[in-house]
């Protein structure tokens, strides 16, 4: 039944307020960082060398990783999606965990595990010299190990939507699995895989718990944008703000040039 | 020439086991509720499932046979199946759509339109060859699905509830040229149906499926008898 447009004007009130309370509450933050930025120093900052080592390692290491977890991830979200194996729902509960894990967590299981005395580090060590922990590698590795699961679940989703007949439909014209996927199944499901590698991408931009404790926080190798950010704080107040902006605003441009493509539409994939 | 289909097929604890005979030239019904068995012995027909035990022979191709594990794999059977709404690929045009199955046996892109023309004229489909899935009609997507089955010349064409979805003018429509359609295939046409009208205006002969068993097999007057 259609409203009356008088009754559609009647705002509830109550709900509103409730509304905008925490409209402000995570908007405020934002004015307050922009507020404090001292404006006249954000260039000789932003020029500074470490900083653009930093940003510039952030951006390396966070696109490296975004393509792994394709690379990866798109196939484990298709065998969690279509094929019935025992162990899937362990799969999709780990999936989860490290999802909620608190990073710092992450990054001390990958630290006894990777690490020089760890489960597989040792070996790697002993075997063929390799020391993954205060690398760069293990800045991507941390940054997968969070990230990972974000593409996984949204992409399971897109796939789990997706009519089987469609496949069905493409094996029956002749279609081998690769080219059923390639052509049939990824276009279908392309708003919940960029949906999943921007989450993924996002994820890893902004990681900090796992990588200052598996991969530390050495500037040039390890100290990625929100490494240098916490460093900043203490020492330099002002370079974490004008820092703390330059993510803001990478990471809200990025959205705002994916939004309109892929990501307008709530129904599909995840909502951003 | 005869497509025997003698098997069984176990899921689960779902059980279909028939034993029916096709000839070519005959439009056959496969009639039954839901869960009777009708979409699983249509997997089945086109090797999205294989049997538990028995064998499909098609004219003189095995092509099932679980004893000798002999399986052709969906890609290699001459089987062309139109699913309820015509399950268009929604990302390609309606061009793409018709040669898709000349695409994916690798035949380059100006080959294959080349060689679909017979069939997109056929169908009437020239008009609509740029479009998109999305903004086509039932009855229009209908005959995309339909000349996108038949480009690989099957011998077996598979129509899944092709009639449901659609409101009752647009079904007397595309009843008609189903009709039209079938008449003019000259393999095994098997129409898969929960709809008695859509069985009895169509088929020559009515399969009736019930929890995975045949329960009549006979000729559609025959049925219209027992009616």
């Amino acid at each position: 039944m259609r409203q009356s447009p008088r009754h559609r004007q009647k705002l509830p009130w109550p709900i509103l307020a409730i509304a905008l309370l925490a409209v402000a509450f995570i908007l405020s933050p934002f004015i307050g960082l922009l507020w404090r930025t001292p404006w006249s120093k954000f260039t000789d900052i932003v020029m500074k060398q470490e900083i653009r080592d930093a940003l510039w390692l952030s951006l390396k290491t966070s696109l490296m990783t975004a393509i792994l977890c394709v690379i990866f991830g798109v196939p484990l979200a298709w065998l969690l999606a279509r094929v019935n194996f025992p162990g899937r729902r362990f799969i999709r509960a780990l999936m989860t965990l490290s999802m909620v894990l608190p990073p710092v967590v992450g990054g001390i299981a990958l630290l006894y595990t990777f690490g020089r005395r760890g489960l597989f580090g040792q070996y790697l060590d002993s075997w063929f010299g390799i020391r993954l922990p205060f690398t760069t590698t293990a800045v991507v590795m941390a940054q997968c190990f969070v990230a990972l699961p974000f593409l996984v679940l949204s992409v399971e989703a897109g796939l789990r939507q997706l009519d089987t007949r469609f496949e069905d439909v493409a094996r029956t014209l002749g279609g081998s699995r690769w080219y059923v996927f390639r052509r049939v199944t990824l276009p279908s499901i392309k708003p919940s895989l960029i949906a999943g590698l921007v989450l993924a991408w996002a994820r890893a931009l902004g990681e900090f718990g796992a990588t200052i404790t598996f991969a530390g926080n050495l500037p040039g190798t390890t100290q990625t944008m929100p490494l240098a950010t916490y460093a900043a704080l203490d020492s330099n107040p002002e370079s974490a703000l004008i820092l703390s902006l330059v993510m803001v605003a990478v990471a809200f441009s990025i959205l705002i040039a994916l939004r309109d493509r892929w990501l307008g539409r709530a129904d599909q994939g995840l909502a951003l | 020439m005869t497509f025997d289909t003698r098997f069984t097929l176990t899921r689960g604890s779902f059980e279909l086991n028939v034993d029916i005979s096709f000839h070519e030239g005959e439009v056959v019904a496969i009639m039954g509720p839901n869960g009777s068995g009708k979409s699983t012995f249509l997997h089945a027909i086109a090797g999205l499932l294989p049997a538990t035990s028995g064998s499909l022979v098609l004219d003189d191709q095995t092509l099932d046979e679980a004893t000798s594990e002999v399986f052709i794999d969906p890609t290699q059977r001459p089987v062309g199946i139109v699913f309820q709404g015509g399950l268009l690929f929604e990302t390609m045009t309606i061009l793409e759509n018709i040669i898709f199955g000349l695409r994916a046996r690798k035949i380059k892109r100006t080959d294959a339109t080349h060689q679909a023309q017979p069939l997109i004229n056929q169908f009437g489909l020239a008009e609509l060859l740029d479009r998109h899935p999305r903004e086509l009609s039932g009855g229009q997507a209908q005959r995309v699905a339909i000349a996108r089955a038949l480009i690989t010349a099957p011998k077996v064409l598979l129509l899944d509830e092709p009639m449901s979805g659609l409101d009752t003018t647009t079904r007397q429509l595309v009843r008609a040229e189903f009709r039209e359609v079938l008449a003019g295939f000259a393999g095994y046409r098997i129409l898969v149906t929960h709809d008695v009208n859509d069985a009895l205006s169509m088929a020559d002969r009515i399969i009736e499926l019930d929890h995975g068993k045949v329960i009549w097999d006979g000729s559609t007057s025959e049925y219209r008898g027992k009616l």
